[in-house]
């Protein structure tokens, strides 16, 4: 290695944590280094504002995911919903028990500040898994992508896939919406397993973005069977750029 | 959850499962089983045409059904409204998975009793369309008498029925009614079920025409049971109101089809007329019914008893009102409530009010119990009803009449009508031949013929009959047809007739339409042959006896049709190019005519070159800058035969046959044989001249975007737009080769006196082609005495004109050329002399070899810008060379004195090599010499 260069810089900024410089003048065009932020802040004469970050703390604050996985991932079983006659052709919330190793919150920072869990439910019969969207804003898109199997016991059914979405208090109409899809035309018999990854995009829109504390837009996962059937749901994951 | 209807259909092949997901299968590929699904019953059901991924487990179509879910076809749950166990509904749905035609669904066909029903074929003769909405195919169904006495349609093969009791006199066909019996409406259904190639329709049961004794004899039975001989002139009647307590019952009895029993009854009341057994070991159906003793015992109040069949009027109907008896089934005839029913007619009024009525029951022609009344409207007997059932030869059957009620009466004794036993069994027969003739009534044996000819109606002959054969029956028999009594004209289906009083039914000997006995239409591929083939084609088939006529358009192709031979003969005409004649070959007998067609092609084949001139290259020019140069020099008129170095006025010869006197007089002519690309552009055949320039002078052949050919002659501009300009010919073929030869006999006018007349006399321009293999020359296209084809005029021609020869383009390759030139011939013309006719610019044109070896050697030739003249030397001198030189594009060959040849890039004088008199391709390359075939010169 040869010898070192000092960079063209003459000056250094003043190296300060959060605290003091919040107590600094606010003069338009200064540049300080937080070092508990680890970032550059510039003053526009009325606020600081950040300019720059290091890798892994912008990687934290824009992008994430939160998977909720079954045992099926971990030696055991999916977790299984019955469609029975009376739940032909209607939208049934899945049931999911998260397995003890499958629960991975990998969410943006300011979702994990805004919500210490990433989801309500405990994904039994009547308590489905309902995903936060608390923490997020207008610019963020996301993608929800469930894993599962369906052993229908009629053949040539259907089975479609959805979110279905709450929206906050300050929206009108409030009523909720969904994002559907089908997902498994089951043309080769009955009584066997048809896999299937449901992919499906979503963005913040301004009646799921975050309203305030505790109020913000919310989704869950629901199928649709017009045959009979079992349903093996394997995980549920959502891919989230902020 | 819903029900599924789950059933198989035989029409589709398929089973459906109704309000389920699981589309319909094939019959046979469904496999349902009984399991228990934790501790309740299930239906696997499973189809066995597909597998799972295993390759060995069938594919599952339902995992776990409810049976409580399965419906039939009717929708009738199996479990809760049919009590069937969950087996039973295993079971119920492998069987309509396995269904065929014999034991069940739509295989056992529609009963249409009682429906009238269309039959027609579609335009094309394929399908067979019932006006219900059904169709199948031609030659798939047939129709069948039934022992019921309907008409059953089933499937030509395997033993699908699709309808049945259809009744024949509710069959339609083309929108009529089919005529005849049930035999009759079989046979007419089936000969339209069947096209194609006629099918001789063997008529094996013809219905007959049962000759019984019509006046009959009195019946000598009594009253029996309680009846009662009531006042008056009646002789039997009843005293109270009851089915079986009195009644009449012939002594006589009948026991063969046509035999019956006539009586006459009165007053509206109830009364049955039915056959009593004669022996209950005869009995069909019920014994108890059927038991001849208990006819009118008083036992039983019902009017089944006693009788095998028996027809009841009513008064509350007024008329017929039901049917008893042993077995009852029963069809309704048209006197029930068809067209005759007897409660709307005369008869029937009479009946209501009390008088007589002449009703009869017995055994028709096929062996049905009928009961009829007569019509005295149409003379006729109208059936009311009668079984369903056939009863069996030889069963002897009593008449029974029972008196219901104390209000009827029965007028007088009774009548049995027995088969006279001299008549034979008649079948009536018609034939429609040829279409729209009719002749009848014609027999299968000279007995019936004979005994019809001694009991008509009318004037009877003695018992004599003729025999006829029909070209259109294809079973070739010969019937017979009595010598009086018949028709030969008929121009219908015989009408409603009678024979010793007993209606008469037709059965139509099938015959060939017209259609099928017309000739065979003419059938030939097309044909080719080269002009000048003698032709001998047989178009009339040995052993034929249709006559035949032959056209041939257009006329003048030499062939002829020989009537007498079948033959046409004769030899192809020459032709200009390929030529067709349509040959059209009638042919005709007494049933009608056929046309057909076919062509004979004569092909143009150009003949054999004679010419001494080589026709086999030709220079290929592409635009651009390419064209090929004269390399006589600028302005170096004397070694050009064109050259014009002097400016002056030189006047035309008086005689436009002549070139000019002037010793200054310059004439020439020119032949070039091209052929043109089509370009979309005015372009430069050949140009002699200064280029397309102010003040240039320049005379030669052009072609502009529309393939229009001129000869211009001018001064100035940068094209010849300001020339005198003559067409030569307007929208050339751009697929033929053309020559054309222009001379100016030398008279030089000025820009006043270029009018057309001058003009035309000034040159001579002709042109020929290959379109007729270059047979003939073209009128001269200047006009001589006319003006011809002038078709801009007024400018000046006193100028010289210097510059070169060139073809293709200008010397500074203005307008270039886009096609082939396969020769050039330039010459001087003397002066004061007769300027070259049409044999010698035939020549020219065609030959350039032969004709200087014809008109110039022996002769003398004016040089080149002079007016000196010299002998045409045997040997071309330098001198000749300048004044005639011949190019031919790369097919010179060995030219004098070193045997040089063409060869890239210079094209010479054929006559003599010379440096300055052959002509070089200029921005061009080597294979732009091409090997051409000019039809009529190579």
């Amino acid at each position: 290695m040869g010898v070192r260069k000092n960079t063209q810089y003459t000056t250094r900024p003043d190296v300060l944590d959060t605290a003091t410089i919040d107590t600094l003048n606010h003069e338009e065009g200064v540049i300080v280094y937080d070092k508990e932020t680890k970032e550059l802040k510039t003053n526009d004469g009325s606020a600081w504002k950040s300019i720059g970050h290091d890798e892994e703390t912008l990687r934290a604050k824009f992008q994430g995911y939160y998977g909720m996985l079954s045992s099926f991932y971990f030696g055991g079983n999916a977790t299984e919903t019955s469609i029975d006659a009376a739940d032909v052709n209607q939208w049934i919330d899945v049931e999911l028990v998260t397995d003890a190793n499958g629960l991975f919150d990998n969410r943006p920072t300011s979702m994990k500040e805004a919500q210490s869990t990433g989801h309500s439910g405990d994904g039994t019969t009547g308590d489905p898994v309902v995903f936060n969207l608390e923490g997020l804003t207008q610019t963020t898109f996301a993608n929800f992508r469930a894993s599962l199997s369906f052993e229908p016991a009629e053949d040539e059914g259907q089975f479609e896939s959805r979110l279905l979405f709450n929206r906050h208090t300050g929206t009108s109409p409030s009523s909720d919406f969904s994002i559907e899809e089908v997902s498994l035309s089951m043309q080769n018999g009955a009584d066997i397993d048809y896999v299937s990854e449901p992919m499906l995009s979503f963005f913040i829109g301004d009646t799921i973005d975050t309203n305030g504390v505790n109020d913000a837009g919310k989704c869950r996962f629901q199928i649709k069977s017009n045959v009979e059937g079992v349903l093996k749901l394997r995980a549920l994951t959502w891919y989230i750029n902020k | 959850m819903a029900n599924i209807k789950i059933y198989g259909d035989l029409d589709s092949g398929s089973i459906f499962f109704i309000n389920s997901t699981v589309d319909p299968k094939a019959l046979g590929t469904v496999v349902a089983s009984l399991i228990d699904v934790s501790g309740n019953e299930r239906i696997l059901v499973e189809r066995n045409d597909r597998f799972q991924e295993d390759g060995v487990s069938f594919r599952v179509l339902f995992k776990k059904l409810n049976p409580n879910r399965v419906c039939n076809q009717s929708g009738q749950e199996l479990i809760s409204q049919l009590s069937y166990t969950s087996q039973q509904v295993v079971d119920y749905i492998n069987a309509q998975s396995q269904l065929t035609g014999a034991n069940g669904g739509d295989g056992n066909g529609t009963d249409v009793t009682g429906t009238a029903i269309d039959f027609k074929l579609d335009d094309t003769s394929t399908s067979i369309m019932l006006d219900n909405g059904f169709t199948y195919g031609v030659n798939t169904i047939k129709a069948i008498a039934d022992t019921d006495g309907t008409i059953h349609i089933v499937s030509e093969l395997g033993d699908l029925t699709y309808f049945t009791g259809l009744i024949h006199t509710d069959v339609l066909i083309n929108g009529v009614g089919a005529s005849g019996g049930l035999s009759d409406v079989v046979n007419a259904l089936n000969e339209l079920f069947q096209v194609g190639a006629f099918e001789s329709i063997v008529i094996s049961d013809p219905h007959s025409t049962l000759i019984a004794d019509v006046g009959g004899d009195l019946d000598s039975g009594s009253l029996v049971g309680n009846a009662i001989n009531p006042s008056g002139n009646d002789i039997g009647a009843g005293i109270q109101a009851h089915y079986n307590k009195a009644g009449y019952k012939s002594s006589e009895t009948i026991d063969q089809a046509g035999e019956y029993f006539t009586f006459n009854m009165r007053n509206e009341g109830i009364f049955g007329a039915c056959l009593v057994l004669n022996d209950i070991s005869d009995a069909q159906g019920n014994t108890a019914y059927a038991d001849p003793s208990v006819f009118c015992d008083g036992v039983n109040n019902s009017g089944n008893y006693g009788i095998q069949w028996g027809m009841f009027f009513h008064p509350s109907p007024n008329g017929p009102w039901t049917y008893y008896g042993a077995a009852s089934g029963t069809l309704y005839g048209s006197g029930w409530n068809g067209v005759d029913a007897f409660r709307y007619s005369n008869d029937g009024a009479n009946w209501l009010n009390g008088d007589a009525e002449e009703f009869r029951i017995g055994i028709d022609a096929n062996s049905f119990i009928s009961m009829e009344y007569y019509n005295n409207d149409n003379s006729s007997w109208v059936v009311v009803s009668r079984t369903n059932y056939p009863v069996g030869n030889n069963v002897k059957f009593h008449l029974g009449i029972k008196f219901c009620d104390s209000v009827v009466r029965l007028v007088d004794t009774p009548k049995v009508h027995l088969l006279e036993p001299v008549a034979p069994t008649m079948y009536f027969r018609y034939i429609e031949s040829p279409d729209g003739n009719y002749e009848y009534p014609l027999f299968a044996t000279e007995e019936e013929a004979n005994y019809y000819d001694l009991n008509h109606g009318g004037t009877v002959g003695t018992g004599t009959s003729h025999a006829h054969t029909y070209n259109d029956d294809p079973t070739n028999t010969t019937w017979y047809m009595a010598d009086t009594g018949s028709t030969m004209t008929g121009t219908t289906v015989p009408p409603a007739d009678t024979f010793k009083g007993i209606s008469v039914s037709y059965t139509e000997i099938t015959s060939l339409a017209n259609a099928d006995l017309t000739p065979s239409q003419f059938s030939s591929s097309d044909l080719m042959y080269v002009e000048g083939t003698v032709v001998n084609l047989q178009l009339y088939p040995s052993g034929a006896t249709f006559t035949q006529s032959v056209t041939i358009t257009p006329t003048g192709s030499g062939l002829v049709y020989n009537t007498a031979s079948g033959y046409l003969q004769g030899t192809l005409t020459d032709v200009p190019s390929d030529t067709d004649y349509t040959i059209e070959v009638t042919r005709a007998n007494s049933y009608g005519s056929t046309v057909g067609t076919f062509l004979i092609t004569a092909t143009d084949v150009a003949p054999v070159s004679t010419n001494t001139t080589s026709w086999d290259k030709a220079i290929d020019f592409s635009g651009s800058s390419e064209y090929l140069k004269h390399m006589s020099g600028n302005a170096t008129a004397s070694q050009n035969p064109l050259g014009l170095s002097s400016g002056t006025y030189i006047a035309k010869n008086s005689n436009p046959l002549y070139t000019a006197s002037s010793s200054s007089s310059r004439p020439w002519a020119h032949t070039i044989v091209f052929k043109a690309d089509g370009h979309n552009s005015l372009q430069t055949i050949w140009n002699n001249g200064e280029a397309f320039y102010s003040n240039g002078d320049n005379f030669g052949l052009e072609i502009d975007a529309n393939n229009n050919l001129h000869f211009y002659y001018g001064q100035g501009s940068s094209t010849s737009n300001n020339y005198n300009k003559c067409i030569v010919q307007l929208a050339i073929d751009t697929s033929k080769w053309y020559g054309v030869y222009i001379a100016h006999k030398g008279g030089r006018l000025s820009g006043s006196d270029a009018t057309k007349v001058n003009l035309g006399q000034c040159f001579d321009i002709r042109v020929m082609s290959s379109a007729d293999n270059f047979a003939s020359l073209s009128v001269d296209k200047s006009g001589s005495w006319s003006g011809g084809n002038w078709s801009q005029t007024g400018r000046r021609m006193d100028k010289a004109v210097n510059g070169l020869y060139t073809i293709g383009a200008t010397a500074s390759y203005q307008k270039p050329f886009h096609g082939k030139v396969a020769s050039s011939v330039i010459t001087t013309l003397k002066n004061n002399s007769l300027a070259p006719v049409s044999a010698e610019i035939e020549l020219m044109i065609k030959d350039p070899l032969k004709w200087e070896a014809d008109y110039k050697q022996g002769t003398t030739f004016r040089a080149a810008d002079s007016s000196s003249t010299a002998s045409v030397p045997s040997v071309t001198s330098v001198s000749y060379n300048y004044a005639t030189q011949i190019h031919l594009m790369g097919d010179s060959i060995g030219i004098y004195p070193y045997s040089n040849n063409d060869a890239f890039p210079d094209i010479l004088n054929n006559l003599r090599w010379y440096n300055t008199t052959k002509m070089t391709m200029q921005n061009m390359v080597s294979n732009d010499i091409e090997n051409v075939s000019i039809s009529g010169l190579s």
